[in-house]
């Protein structure tokens, strides 16, 4: 294959970040083969190799434009064998699952001994508060860094949705928790029925939310 | 010389040539080109994108053929979405043109 043809698919495939390998090289076989279908034609029209390849370049047009375009198109293609709301709800139910146990797990597991370390000043029990948080903080980090792949998937409505939901969560638990230390054995930062209530209700709004947000990427898809 | 297609073009034009058989990629560019006696010019860095927007609504289906001698390709072939969405394309397109032509088709240049 000509050097300025190999150089030119590279450029192409650098753009292709978020595709997986098998994707990504499809793109680049297929852009291949047309190019190589491009410079033969050239040649047949009495041009000599190099000016055939920069003419099917040309053809193409900038190697960014176009990973970026295949790119972002390849993003918003929905996941082959799964339903995307189905996908979407199950990374709920999985950050759900975590949220629990964090809440239930690791933060209330201080305050099964913090008779003891409250007669220490209560110290010892700040430290074990912080790290249960520092442990909750990665979980978050985890879960936005999830999110922010799903909004980049096209799930916008229903990450932006998750990721709102979730602050809320966080935010309930952080400030009951850190009222409460002193007044409670347990510190449940929040009840059972929240935890079960809202998830179903989030759970319906990211069905309609979802289905909402795709119709409407479906739709701008034309007028790009 | 040819005029480039816009880009909102593309996606109709491609299922109007592929609704008369399955093609490769650079068989489609080729075949608008010809179709339009050279007055479209469809630049390959406009297709593939197309393509994979097409792909995505399910409006066309690609598969490697690797049945032929050379090298497999990947062929597209309309699907039966996409047979509708090109009549629904084909009807607005008549619209459009009824009503452009109803402007146009008698207008004169001014006599001097």
């Amino acid at each position: 294959m000509h050097p300025h043809i190999e150089k030119y698919l590279f450029q192409v495939s650098c753009q292709l970040k978020d595709l997986s390998a098998t994707r990504r090289a499809e793109e680049v076989r297929e852009i291949a083969q047309h190019l190589q279908a491009l410079v033969e034609e050239g040649q047949g029209q009495g041009l000599n190799e190099s000016q055939a390849v920069r003419t099917a370049l040309a053809q193409f047009g900038s190697p960014q434009k176009l990973g970026r375009e295949l790119n972002k198109a390849g993003l918003k293609r929905a996941p082959d064998h799964l339903p995307k709301s189905f996908a979407v709800m199950t990374k709920v139910m999985i950050g759900q699952a975590m949220l629990n146990l964090l809440t239930y797990g690791i933060l209330a597991w201080p305050s099964m001994w913090s008779a003891v370390v409250r007669s220490n000043g209560g110290r010892e029990e700040l430290i074990l508060l912080l790290i249960g948080f520092g442990v909750l903080y990665c979980a978050v980090s985890i879960r936005v860094g999830v999110l922010l792949r799903q909004l980049r998937r096209g799930a916008f409505w229903p990450a932006l949705g998750l990721m709102g939901y979730q602050s809320i969560v966080y935010a309930i638990q952080f400030s009951k928790t850190f009222s409460t230390p002193h007044s409670s054995h347990s510190w449940p930062p929040i009840s059972t029925g929240t935890v079960l209530f809202l998830p179903t209700l989030f759970c319906l709004m990211i069905l309609v939310l979802n289905r909402k947000s795709y119709f409407r990427l479906s739709s701008a898809k034309w007028s790009t | 010389m040819g005029r480039n297609l816009s880009k909102s073009d593309i996606p109709a034009l491609v299922l109007a040539v592929l609704f008369e058989g399955p093609r490769h990629g650079y068989a489609i560019a080729r075949e608008v080109e010809s179709r339009s006696k050279d007055l479209f010019r469809l630049r390959e860095g406009s297709l593939y994108p197309a393509l994979r927007v097409l792909e995505q609504e399910q409006f066309i289906a690609g598969e490697w053929d690797t049945q032929g001698s050379g090298a497999a390709r990947k062929v597209y072939r309309i699907t039966s979405q996409g047979q509708a969405e090109l009549a629904s394309r084909t009807r607005e397109w008549e619209e459009y043109s009824r009503a452009i032509g109803s402007f146009m088709g008698g207008a004169h240049a001014p006599a001097h």
